[in-house]
């Protein structure tokens, strides 16, 4: 019996080294960090980790949750992580750090990879934190900012990251993993969602603000709020937002559609020495709001706004593409990589050209456009 | 020393009385009257509710009879005017060599009478209400029927209050409690057989089962193992349920227990065995599935499905009463990165200054609530009231305040004991499983929940009941295996009955589709 028992708990025992991290942490023994925003300073070359952290001290029933940020430096993102400690009582917990800011200079200075290398290395940080460029001057100027819900900024910038793909469609979210696979992808160029400080109702706050469009490691630029909604669109990336058809002679005739669904088939040729894409987008939209005067019992109508919404999406798109082509030139649709799936030969050949190739690509938009709902109330 | 001599006197003595009464008891009743008088009141000396009587006929002055039987135990009317009164006023030549069989069969007015030379017999039947008539000139006496105790009213029993269905409960008279049986099943099929357990109670007990539904393996290996019981004194079922139970020192039931005849007619017509013990009103049943601690009889009586509805909730009741704290424990203290963020800053904030670790804190807490628990239970009800207050102001809210113990804590606590009380058969399971659980939650964090859970599981496994699995179903599964275990199928739908447990599974020649099964 005894000897049964011992065996049993050796055997045990031997499961004891399977279990990954089981070391006991209280939970009053972390500092809970939300966000965490990363500098550079130009004279030293030295990162600056602005970490916001929970307020653990003055969240309450009545305050509901705040936080404060933990400013601190060093040559490695680790080590700065470290030096926070000397200032801290308890140790950065990172498991529930949703943002991670990286600062306008930073994104200039092309350092993308190596600022994120230890989040995603560490066993702590999840992979799926969002990643955003910070359009101010520095990335703790977005994360100092005041929500308008008043909480804790990051989880805030979270939320709206998380929403806008299917009210807006202004951005893309873009979790940490998929950020270090882009950068180590051929053929692709990340792009990440950018946040600046707007003034809302006299005090300043964050705010979406489009697209960074990166080149390797580099910021190439930005796009708009609106032409990231194109971007998207060419991209296939799009489930939500608004189409605004506004004409500028007659003002009455503004319409929006609500996007509710889109399919974007891209396809490429290749014929003598230039790539020529071809994207055909579908997209299913209700008609949601429209001025008066317009008889939305009528078929003909229908198809008439129908036209007029492909005509002016095919357009959007592919001012989109060019200026990304030409401005940026920065593969952030994935073009190459399309070609590295489909066709691994034919991207050996063109691989060391494909700067040249891309930017010289022709481009056909293709839009259908069916409004499937049109809101009608009654005669008025 | 002196003390030691004492003590081994006094035993010594003991000794010597305890093998006088043997011999006195073994030995058969003389002719003589007088004699045998003496005989009994040696052997309940010192018991003074002892009462003996001598009785002469009025017009046979040579007819000397004694009557003797113990106060409090008996009906005076019946001694009276059935025993006292024919034996003075009886006519009828009795006399001769068979005096005694006259007697009975003439003389006196008792429906149930027998003849017995054993003192032995004797000295059972007098201390259970019996009335003992002795006869000048007869090495035989009579053993008269005269028991009148008082029994407790039948009324509901209160830890098996139900909603709508049969109100009445056992008392702890064996015979009533049998007539409560009796009368819901006419059948000669309802085998009751009397056993005897404990060398000085001599308590009586039954086995019922139906004989056609009954399993006889089960009912042999039943007989086997009460056949073996060797003890002074049963005063509850569960004396016996300890000593004939599969897995002795397992802390999960293994037999049934109930205290409403219908629960009993119910699982007898289900194949099981009924063990009714004369002095309680707490009737065993076996074998015992593990689904049975999640039923109750009103699953039967009420809609099929309000009924599964609360017999699911039964069954999460229980998982969340052994699972919660350790749960708790092991996310809280290991796991944080499980979490989801706003109820992590929830908890963190409330634990913020709280002293103790949160294993700590749960196990103190979880003792506190099992305190405040027993106390309910032993105290006087008037108290009740200042016990609420205590509990719920005090150990609750100002714990709370005073930063003793973290708000989620109380939660979990509240929660571990509001769901205990869903499933009060497995009270001593729930207690040590749950503990057992949260130890080893808070030193190996998920894992070790994980790795205790996986244990208890086992253990349940394992676990047989006069050789019927508790857990598991004999061979593939089948809608009639199941249909009385997560939900209560509707009537029409329960064709047969459980196969490991009856000779005859079914219960339903056509169903009421006009199917043959």
């Amino acid at each position: 019996m005894i000897k049964k028992i011992i065996c049993m708990v050796l055997s045990l025992a031997l499961l004891l080294p399977l279990t990954g991290c089981w070391s006991y942490h209280g939970l009053n023994e972390i500092t809970i960090v939300a966000g965490v925003g990363i500098d550079l300073d130009p004279s030293s070359g030295d990162y600056l980790l602005s970490c916001e952290i929970i307020d653990l001290a003055s969240t309450g029933k009545e305050t509901g949750v705040k936080s404060k940020i933990v400013d601190s430096r060093g040559a490695t993102i680790f080590e700065a992580v470290r030096n926070a400690k000397k200032r801290l009582v308890n140790k950065l917990y990172w498991g529930n750090a949703q943002v991670l800011v990286i600062g306008n200079q930073l994104a200039e200075q092309g350092g993308v990879s190596a600022a994120i290398n230890w989040f995603i290395s560490d066993a702590e940080c999840r992979e799926t934190v969002s990643i955003i460029v910070s359009q101010e001057k520095t990335a703790k100027d977005i994360l100092t900012l005041q929500g308008i819900d008043n909480s804790v900024v990051s989880f805030e910038i979270q939320k709206i990251i998380d929403d806008d793909q299917n009210t807006t469609g202004s951005i893309e979210p873009v979790p940490l993993y998929r950020v270090y696979n882009q950068l180590r992808s051929p053929g692709v160029c990340i792009s990440l969602p950018a946040f600046h400080q707007v003034i809302n109702n006299e005090k300043p706050t964050v705010e979406a603000n489009g697209e960074a469009v990166f080149k390797g490691e580099k910021l190439a630029g930005y796009l708009s709020a609106e032409e990231s909604k194109y971007y998207l669109f060419a991209k296939d990336a799009i489930n939500g937002g608004i189409l605004t058809l506004s004409s500028s002679e007659q003002d009455n005739q503004d319409v929006s559609l609500e996007i509710s669904k889109n399919k974007t088939k891209t396809s490429y040729s290749y014929k003598d020495g230039r790539i020529k894409e071809t994207i055909e987008t579908n997209t299913d939209v209700y008609l949601d709001e429209v001025k008066l005067g317009t008889d939305l019992l009528d078929q003909r109508e229908i198809s008439k706004l129908e036209t007029a919404a492909q005509k002016k999406l095919e357009n959007d798109i592919s001012d989109v593409i060019k200026k990304v082509q030409t401005e940026y030139d920065s593969d952030i649709f994935g073009y190459g990589n399309m070609i590295y799936k489909k066709d691994p030969v034919l991207w050996q050949q063109l691989s060391p050209k494909w700067d040249h190739l891309f930017q010289t690509a022709q481009i056909e938009v293709k839009s259908k456009i069916n409004i499937v709902n049109t809101s009608f109330l009654k005669h008025s | 020393m002196f003390h030691f001599f004492a003590k081994h006197k006094e035993e010594t003595i003991n000794r010597k009385v305890e093998e006088l009464n043997e011999t006195i008891q073994d030995c058969d009743l003389t002719n003589s009257l007088s004699q045998n008088v003496e005989i009994l009141q040696k052997l309940f000396i010192d018991v003074d509710v002892l009462i003996v009587r001598y009785i002469q006929n009025s017009q046979n002055s040579s007819l000397k009879y004694c009557i003797a039987y113990c106060d409090g135990v008996v009906n005076s009317t019946i001694i009276n005017d059935n025993i006292i009164k024919p034996l003075v006023l009886s006519n009828v030549a009795v006399a001769g060599s068979n005096l005694i069989d006259n007697l009975m069969s003439h003389v006196i007015l008792i429906n149930e009478a027998e003849k017995t030379n054993k003192i032995k017999d004797i000295v059972e039947s007098i201390s259970y209400g019996d009335t003992i008539l002795f006869a000048d000139g007869s090495n035989e006496a009579l053993i008269l029927n005269t028991k009148g105790f008082l029994t407790r009213a039948l009324a509901e029993p209160d830890n098996e209050k139900i909603l709508s269905g049969p109100r009445e409960g056992f008392n702890e008279s064996l015979i009533q409690n049998l007539s409560m049986i009796r009368r819901k099943m006419r059948t000669n099929e309802l085998k009751i057989k009397y056993f005897t357990f404990g060398r000085i109670t001599k308590t009586k007990a039954c086995v019922c089962y139906i004989d056609k539904i009954v399993n006889k393996n089960l009912l042999n290996e039943l007989y086997r193992r009460l056949n073996a019981i060797d003890i002074d004194a049963v005063l509850d079922t569960n004396y016996i349920t300890e000593l004939v139970k599969d897995s002795a020192l397992s802390p999960f039931r293994t037999t049934g227990y109930t205290e409403r005849p219908d629960v009993v007619v119910g699982k007898l017509l289900e194949g099981r065995i009924a063990i009714i013990l004369d002095g309680t009103p707490v009737v065993l049943t076996v074998p015992y599935l593990f689904i049975e601690n999640f039923q109750s009889s009103e699953d039967y009586y009420l809609n099929f499905y309000y009924t599964s509805f609360s017999r699911i909730l039964r069954m999460i009741g229980f998982f969340l009463t052994i699972t919660v704290p350790g749960f708790y424990i092991a996310i809280v203290a290991y796991s944080l990165e499980m979490l989801p963020t706003s109820l992590l800053i929830n908890i963190a904030s409330a634990r913020k200054s709280v002293p103790l670790p949160a294993a700590v804190e749960a196990f103190v807490m979880l003792l506190v609530f099992d305190i405040l628990r027993e106390t309910g239970i032993r105290m006087p009800t008037s108290i009740g009231q200042a016990l609420s207050i205590v509990g719920a102001l005090v150990i609750g809210q100002a714990a709370v305040d005073a930063k003793l113990v973290a708000a989620p804590m109380i939660i979990v606590v509240a929660i571990t004991g509001i769901t205990s009380l869903l499933v009060p058969k497995m009270n001593a399971p729930t207690i040590y499983v749950r503990l057992f659980l949260l130890l080893l939650a808070s030193t190996l964090g998920l894992f070790g929940f994980i790795l205790g859970l996986s244990a208890v599981l086992i253990h349940i496994l394992n676990l047989y009941s006069f050789g019927v699995p508790q857990l598991t179903i004999n061979g593939s599964l089948q809608f009639q295996e199941i249909k009385d275990t997560f939900f209560r199928a509707p009537w029409t739908r329960m064709i047969t009955r459980t196969k490991s447990m009856t000779q005859d599974v079914v219960r339903m020649k056509n169903d009421s589709e006009g199917r043959h099964d």
